[in-house]
């Protein structure tokens, strides 16, 4: 059973030329963790936002977004909340930007649910941080501390489904891997299904069962983890592979794409990686590719690296 | 260049900052790791002038930076979360102490332009309703009157990667990591001297973040722009500083060449941070 079942999804923003997603397909079955990864600006953070049902202003979407069986895009607002209050939360990319600078910790916990101070003591252990958080205001706290914050809050309906834009970016290594480690638990223990949106490939092959990689509102490549990152299809997520940086070697400089993704203000007529891509030919700026299956992966490439060697 | 010495700050009982000291070369590059909480942010927040410390001192090119906290002393809570307007760059312009007044008017901007941080929220530290292009626009206006700004400009730009559409657009209508890009591109638009960045490549990916780092370490070269980086990211530290801090609650507790510090760490901490790199499992 999926507990998020993203179809087509297609979203088109006033002032542009293309759709800003442009028939995404995904899924998070239950208990599983999916990471979803790829460029600045692709729209990783407006696909998870619309699984919370969540549209920028003017927009108009296209397609399937159920959540737990329930098509998310069609329910009433107060059916909504209800979604938001108890199967599905959210943790946002900018802590600060989630959480009213005015409340102390404590009460933000506690806001809409009451009686569950107890809960909210547990959760604040359970992430790593003293009780005098609770006392505490956002601008008391550093960064990774409100993530924290934040992963508590996100935990407090016991969520089916837990969506994390980029959770651990703030976060230092050590914390990081507390913070994911507590992610699994939760995942063990309620069943959770996690999206996780990130920049961090090794984080992702690290955490998720299945990942998908996104290129200018599209998925480029998806697959299991283990394999994805060793044996990546797509050109792009050979590239992206290419431009981590790493502990172990210091390089003169980093490997990077040439060029810049396609502006939301010109249409795409093929694919839309083609113009940076080392292995384009003519076909691939006139034809978007279709995608396509092999085991237990997808790939949208007209030319996409056999068996998967690097490029 | 940037020398930090013996610098404390609490906040009640939290000792957050204890005895820092480093120093940063011109064209130097200084990585700074440690857990969350262990006061990067703050020690970032003081060198800026943005806070004062309980004792130390900040010089930068020979200047001592406390003289330009000057007496105005903000209640507390809002230190850390200052209006937006004090974060734009010309903050140093509207507060000015005696003794920097007399220093006139180009030389007063020579400091506040001396340091710049980019900071790890940046949505917090853009104005809400200005545009990437505006506020290249007006930074530029201030520091450089004389300069062809259009061209300017459009060089920043694509520096840190943003198109015409991104440039036109409100920090709203961004994604995370376009924002950051903006808040990169208006610290490099007055050519710092010292560059400071709060996690402020992490939210980027992997593509954009290495045309940043490569472009950040031309500037080094070119211009002799030292670099503050302060990162949880081990591969960053190792690709781009020369020098690394380790601090934890508070304190240093480990200090060395990048390439020493990652190979054979002394501390059980930073041994801790190199065995916390995710890496896939198996
Ligand atoms: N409210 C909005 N109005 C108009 N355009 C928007 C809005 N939100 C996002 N966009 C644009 O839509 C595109 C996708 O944005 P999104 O935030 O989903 O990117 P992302 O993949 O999360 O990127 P990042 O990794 O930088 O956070 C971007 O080009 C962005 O500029
Ligand atoms: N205005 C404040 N009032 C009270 N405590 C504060 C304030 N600002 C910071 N602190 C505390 O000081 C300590 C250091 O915070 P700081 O933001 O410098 O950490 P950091 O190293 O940047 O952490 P992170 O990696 O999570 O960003 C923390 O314990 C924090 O709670
Ligand atoms: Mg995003
Ligand atoms: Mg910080």
């Amino acid at each position: 059973m999926s507990v998020l079942r993203v179809n087509g999804l297609r979203m088109w923003l006033p002032g542009t030329a293309r759709p800003v997603l442009d028939g995404v397909e995904l899924s998070v079955g239950e208990g599983e963790t999916v990471a979803l990864v790829g460029e600045s600006g692709s729209g990783k953070s407006l696909t998870s936002r619309a699984v919370l049902g969540l549209l920028p202003d003017g927009a108009s979407v296209e397609g399937g977004v159920e959540v737990a069986g329930q098509d998310v895009l069609a329910l009433a607002p107060s059916r909504l909340r209800e979604l938001r209050r108890r199967t599905v939360a959210m943790i946002f990319q900018d802590p600060r930007a989630g959480i009213n600078p005015l409340r102390r910790i404590g009460d933000f916990l506690v806001e809409g649910r009451p009686g569950s101070q107890d809960r909210a003591r547990e959760l604040v252990a359970a992430v790593g941080l003293e009780a005098r958080v609770l006392r505490q205001y956002p601008h008391q706290l550093s960064g990774g501390m409100l993530q924290r914050v934040m992963i508590a809050g996100a935990l407090m309906g016991d969520p089916k489904l837990l969506l994390c834009d980029e959770p651990t970016t703030a976060l230092d290594v050590t914390t990081q891997a507390e913070i994911v480690a507590l992610l699994a638990e939760v995942r063990r223990r309620y069943g959770t299904g996690l999206l996780f949106v990130t920049h961090d490939l090794e984080l992702a092959a690290a955490i998720a069962d299945r990942v998908y990689v996104m290129y200018a509102g599209r998925i480029a490549e998806s697959g299991p983890a283990a394999t994805l990152f060793t044996r990546p299809r797509h050109p792009y997520t050979a590239a992206l592979l290419a431009a981590t940086p790493r502990v172990e070697t210091r390089q003169a400089r980093l490997a990077t794409i040439p060029g810049q993704p396609p502006d939301l203000r010109t249409e795409l007529t093929g694919c839309a990686f083609a113009p940076r891509c080392p292995r384009a030919t003519p076909q691939c700026h006139d034809d978007p590719p279709e995608p396509l299956v092999y085991g237990e992966g997808i790939v949208a490439c007209h030319h996409s690296i056999p068996g998967g060697e690097r490029a | 260049m940037l020398e930090v010495d013996g610098l404390s700050k609490s906040y009640g009982s939290v000792r957050a900052v204890r005895d820092v000291s480093f120093t940063l070369a011109a064209g130097g590059s200084l990585g700074v790791v440690g857990e969350s909480g262990s006061g990067k942010t703050t020690t970032a927040r003081i060198i800026l002038g943005l806070e004062r410390p309980d004792a130390g001192s900040v010089t930068v090119d020979g200047h001592d930076r406390s003289l330009r906290l000057g007496s105005v002393r903000r209640p507390d809570h809002s230190e850390r979360r200052p209006d937006r307007s004090e974060r734009r760059p010309d903050r140093s312009e509207r507060r000015p102490d005696r003794s920097v007044r007399r220093r006139g008017r180009a030389e007063r901007l020579r400091l506040a332009r001396a340091v710049q941080i980019v900071f790890q929220d940046p949505f917090l530290s853009l104005d809400p309703r200005l545009s990437a292009r505006t506020v290249l626009r007006e930074t530029l206006k201030l520091h450089f009157p004389d300069l062809d700004h259009a061209r300017r400009i459009a060089e920043l730009l694509d520096q840190v990667g943003l198109g015409e559409r991104e440039a036109d657009a409100l920090p709203r209508h961004l994604s995370g990591g376009q924002r950051q890009r903006v808040a990169i591109a208006r610290a490099l638009a007055v050519e710092p001297s010292v560059l400071v960045l709060d996690e402020a490549v992490a939210a980027l990916d992997v593509c954009v973040q290495a045309q940043i780092l490569n472009l950040l370490a031309d500037l080094r070269e070119r211009t002799g722009t030292a670099f503050l980086f302060i990162t949880h990211d081990l591969g960053v530290v190792s690709q781009v500083t020369d020098h690394l801090v380790v601090m934890r609650q508070g304190e240093v507790v480990e200090r060395g060449t990048t390439a020493e510090v990652l190979a054979d760490p002394r501390h059980a901490y930073t041994r801790l941070l190199l065995a916390s790199v995710p890496r896939p499992p198996g």
